[in-house]
């Protein structure tokens, strides 16, 4: 069990490294138009570096589901969703307000109640 | 431009993408037993690598993952990422509506209360995107 929750924090922060990559890479685009959008996006290193940290994480996440069962695997990453709250205020300087906490704390609370057995 | 705001379009897409990861999980799940590994560890990973990059299933999955990459770059440059990233716990409300009307399962108190919380989860990060917009727009202004 330890080692199960070991790889899915392990693919929860490459996922949420992927994540703030992502929308760094975003951040800076200012087209409007959908196509320039796109293409302005898959042109940037950072959202391919974004990428990479997804495929590890994906790769990580298959071989947690491969030794559990889904419902056990999706509470445990939820875990991502308080660390992704974190990553966000430090790396993309998003205000964390009240609401957002709360929205936040509601949802893990949510998805531990829907998939438990 | 509701720049920043969380708006039922943006959910919709979020919900889209639910729909697509859950038919992807299903194809990856379904590929990976069919490896007969039941197990990994270091010592069989290149096994179980070269096992799953054989089957077709696996490959459908990776593709559902692309589509659902680009959608996810769409709604990111939308809203914030503290936002649009609880919000994608809205595809855990469809497996248990889904039994419930289609197979009429029943479904337990915890779990309904489960689904009213990611619910309520949800209108609480909208209500912060709004407050975000406005304050920025004030902000314009001065």
């Amino acid at each position: 069990m330890l080692e199960v929750i070991a790889l899915v924090l392990f693919s929860g922060l490459f996922d949420l490294t992927g994540q703030i990559f992502y929308k760094k890479s975003l951040n800076v685009i200012k087209t409007r138009r959908y196509l320039d959008f796109m293409k302005t996006a898959l042109s940037s290193p950072k959202i391919w570096l974004g990428f990479s940290c997804m495929g590890i994480s994906i790769i990580v996440w298959l071989i947690a589901l491969a030794q559990t069962e889904l419902s056990i695997a999706y509470s445990l990453y939820s875990m991502e969703y308080i660390l992704t709250l974190i990553g966000a205020r430090i790396f993309l300087s998003e205000k964390i307000d009240g609401n957002k906490l709360a929205g936040t704390l509601l949802v893990v609370l949510g998805i531990v109640l829907v998939v438990r057995n | 431009m509701k720049k920043g705001i969380l708006t039922i379009r943006i959910i919709l897409l979020i919900v889209l993408m639910g729909i697509i990861e859950s038919f992807a999980d299903l194809f990856m799940k379904k590929g990976l037993i069919s490896t007969g590994i039941s197990s990994v560890g270091f010592h069989n990973l290149l096994e179980f690598i070269s096992g799953n990059a054989l089957s077709i299933l696996i490959w459908f999955g990776i593709l559902m993952y692309i589509i659902n990459f680009l959608i996810w770059l769409t709604v990111l440059s939308k809203v914030q990422l503290s936002i649009a990233f609880p919000v994608v716990s809205v595809s855990y409300i469809f497996a248990p509506i889904l039994a419930i009307v289609f197979l009429n399962e029943n479904v337990g108190f915890l779990r309904w209360l489960g689904i009213a919380s990611i619910i309520a989860g949800i209108y609480f990060l909208s209500r912060s995107s709004r407050k975000e917009a406005v304050k920025r727009r004030l902000a314009g202004l001065c």
